[in-house]
């Protein structure tokens, strides 16, 4: 029988108390739990369940009741059967202190058969008796924490012993109730979780956020918006947007803002500017999040982040990329002035071509049996000539050029041998003997084909300038490129020089250290930064005899795309 | 081509610079020959016609002054036309002063190059012309008697036949018949032409014992 499920004493004396879990079980309640509402679908069911019972039981009334919080000084009847003779309506109140079969089975936390109240002289003047129910049968309902929530009970107005599958059935049914009960009460529990994270979400969010109804007036707002704009919880609701933190002149841009947020709109973010309470402008962005589901005239949320910080680090940002492309640059200057005899040269070989081909082609035309064969052969040669000088030309103005750092896929082989060829005058100024070792197959890198000359060029430069007061054994230089582990591709320039300390390795990447008489000490220093830009490393080895090898290597990625 | 045509070499290692100067050098009536680098001209065997070289200063191995002080001591009849695409004064002052004609600086006008090439084929022409002479000279020189040179070494210096006479201990009619030996042999007019002729040959005159 149901009642041996609960060991309970009844406190009679404190009847609120009573309704709450008994010392024995140990339960920890909190009298003061919201109170959680009956959905309207479990109570449709539970009217489906009373209905049943008082079909199947053949009794004239099946009812369910709830004590009423807080005071527990009553409780209504919230299910009652549609059955011939049930005098019980819903949403009837009864006093819990007036002797009712419910009262008592609340009290107790027991079940309660009563056949004929009118035969048992505890009964015989209980109200239902005035309503002629003479018979009870009745279940304690439960919420899961163990407070009473209520009875399941069926009446009949005549003697009803209610045989044990009857008792059963009750008590079944007061075991879906208990159920519902704690789905409702999870859900509950649920809800209030949620509810709590949101406000401590809202509070604490380092972002402002505001909930704006249709009006644009300002219904909710956070600590962080008093934080970024000025203006407390008190001073900004019933404010519209516009009129408290858009600048004069971007008032459209606010109304055009919240005219998009239609509650069928989908999210969108702008970065903007606003005002804060004192006139100052606060660069923000914006994120606009439409609710259809707030009803209540509430159009959504506009979330604001401060983006001053932001804003000052990326300038930051931008202006020291700008200084390193202006140093890139003007060490690409500098290194080019020092190759002006190797430029002089390169042009001034197709340019003797040009010109020597053109005076043979117009003494041929002129004299006095013309020679057109000989003509056409100098201005073909001419063409070649020009159009060799102007590929020099190209080759320059790019190195020249001050541009933005570019990705573009490069062939280390190529911008390797271009390198050489514009150094190459340089070179045999200097009697050096040039050795290159290109690997096949070198996968592209992705990189700035311009700056990763420039490093080039300096490593070369530099090599030229270690041999230039050596006498004793050839200048000898061997410029590799090589495939490295973790795919990486590299490019080493070797030199016969007058090499390095090994204790000065680390010095040599500074920036204005330098060991030449002439020098800036900036080409390293930013052939380092160029190739630390590309993710690669650059380092130096002194040999063991003559000389040093500077070498650098950078990831290549066979399969990335360029943007 | 006649064996007489002068020849116009050029050493330089760009092809544009060689392609484009041949057909100038056969249009101004000479022969070009081109070489991309000093060894190759080297290697290559020399006429006995004027000529000249057209050189590139900055050649990979054997560079330009490095092979005009070759030419310099073996080729006197091949006066050197400089051409560079980056002079500087020491170096064209190290070339002027070893001897080149002229220094030019790229690109050059062809007038420029012409009338250099010009002037250094005058100038390898006049070489020729005196090693002939001189090798004639020679031959006559040659072909004297050890006794006729002494003859010959001593009427240079202004000494009367008596006085040749009385130096070699010869009688001074055997003077006389070697001194009109050695005028004939060496071709001589007279006197003075005989004494050019010494100085030429950078004889020393024997000293007085």
């Amino acid at each position: 029988m149901g009642g041996a499920y609960y060991v309970g004493e009844l406190h009679h004396s404190r009847a609120g108390y009573g309704l709450i879990a008994d010392a024995d079980g140990g339960r920890a309640v909190n009298s003061d739990a919201p109170e959680i509402a009956i959905s309207s679908d479990v109570l449709r069911k539970w009217q489906r369940i009373v209905d049943l019972l008082a079909n199947i039981m053949h009794v004239p009334s099946a009812v369910v009741c709830k004590i009423e919080p807080p005071d527990y000084t009553h409780y209504t009847v919230i299910s009652s059967s549609n059955s011939t003779g049930n005098p019980f309506p819903v949403d009837q109140i009864f006093s819990m202190d007036i002797g009712t079969f419910c009262e008592t089975v609340i009290k107790s936390r027991e079940p309660l058969l009563v056949a004929n109240g009118l035969e048992n002289d505890q009964w015989k003047s209980a109200p239902e008796m005035r309503v002629g129910m003479v018979s009870y049968l009745g279940f304690p309902v439960f919420w899961p924490d163990g407070r009473v929530f209520g009875t399941i009970c069926v009446l009949d107005n005549k003697t009803n012993r209610y045989s044990d599958m009857y008792q059963e059935l009750l008590s079944h049914c007061r075991d879906v109730l208990q159920g519902d009960l704690q789905t409702l009460a999870r859900l509950g529990s649920e809800l209030e979780e949620q509810k709590a994270h949101l406000s401590e979400l809202f509070a604490r969010v380092p972002e402002a956020i505001v909930l704006a109804d249709r009006d644009c007036r300002i219904v909710r707002v956070n600590p962080e918006f008093t934080k970024i704009f000025g203006y407390t919880a008190e001073e900004a609701i019933g404010r519209r947007l516009q009129d408290l933190i858009a600048p004069d002149e971007l008032q459209e841009e606010v109304e055009s803002v919240m005219y998009r947020m239609v509650p069928t709109g989908g999210v969108f973010a702008v970065e903007t500017v606003r005002r804060h309470k004192n006139g100052m402008p606060v660069p923000v962005s914006l994120l606009c999040v439409p609710v259809s589901s707030l009803g209540s005239g509430d159009t959504g949320y506009v979330i604001y982040r401060d983006m001053t910080e932001t804003k000052r680090l990326q300038d930051e940002q931008r202006r020291y990329q700008e200084i390193q492309l202006e140093l890139a640059h003007a060490n690409r200057i500098a290194t080019i002035g020092q190759l002006s005899a190797s430029i002089t040269h390169e042009l001034n070989q197709p340019l003797t071509g040009i010109l020597t081909n053109c005076s043979t082609g117009l003494r041929m035309l002129t004299d006095d049996s013309p020679n057109l064969d000989g003509a056409r052969e100098a201005i073909r040669r001419t063409m070649r000539d020009a159009n060799r000088a102007s590929e020099v030309i190209l080759r320059l103005r790019t190195l020249y050029s001050k541009r933005e750092v570019t990705a573009e896929l490069v062939d280390l082989n190529e911008t390797t041998r271009e390198v050489i060829a514009l150094s190459l005058g340089e070179l045999q100024k200097g009697q050096v003997i040039v050795r290159t070792e290109f690997a096949d197959d070198l996968p592209l890198v992705i990189g700035d084909r311009v700056q990763l000359q420039q490093v080039v060029l300096n490593l070369l430069l530099n090599a030229l300038d270690a041999m230039i007061g050596v006498n004793d054994r050839p200048r000898q230089l061997v410029v590799k490129t090589h495939r490295q582990e973790g795919d990486c591709v590299g490019v080493s320039v070797q030199d016969s020089g007058v090499g390095f300390e090994p204790h000065t390795v680390d010095k040599l990447f500074e920036a204005f250290y330098t060991t030449k008489q002439d020098g800036m000490g900036m080409g390293l220093s930013v052939s380092r930064s160029i190739i630390e830009s590309h993710h690669g490393r650059l380092w130096a080895v002194p040999h063991d005899g003559a000389g040093a090898t500077f070498s650098f290597s950078i990831p290549c990625r066979t399969n990335t795309n360029i943007q | 081509m006649s064996p007489a045509t002068a020849i116009v070499f050029v050493v330089d290692d760009d092809i544009s610079v060689r392609e484009s100067l041949e057909p100038l050098i056969r249009c101004g009536g000479w022969q070009p020959e081109s070489f991309a680098s000093a060894q190759e001209f080297l290697d290559c065997p020399r006429a006995p016609v004027p000529s000249c070289l057209v050189l590139d200063v900055s050649l990979p191995g054997l560079n330009g002054l490095d092979l005009q002080n070759r030419v310099a001591a073996e080729r006197t009849d091949m006066p050197i036309i400089f051409i560079t695409g980056h002079g500087d004064i020491p170096m064209t002052v190290q070339a002027m002063k070893a001897g080149a004609v002229e220094f030019l600086t790229k690109p050059f006008s062809d007038d420029a190059l012409l009338s250099a090439i010009r002037q250094a084929l005058e100038r390898s022409r006049l070489v020729l012309d005196h090693e002939t002479e001189m090798q004639a000279l020679r031959d006559c020189y040659a072909s004297l008697t050890p006794r006729e040179r002494q003859v010959m070494a001593l009427v240079v210096t202004g000494l009367l036949n008596k006085q040749v006479a009385g130096e070699l201990g010869i009688s001074e009619i055997t003077v006389k018949a070697h001194r009109g030996m050695v005028m004939k042999k060496m071709k001589a007019d007279s006197l003075p032409d005989l004494v050019r002729m010494s100085a030429k040959l950078d004889l020393v005159p024997t000293p007085k014992g």
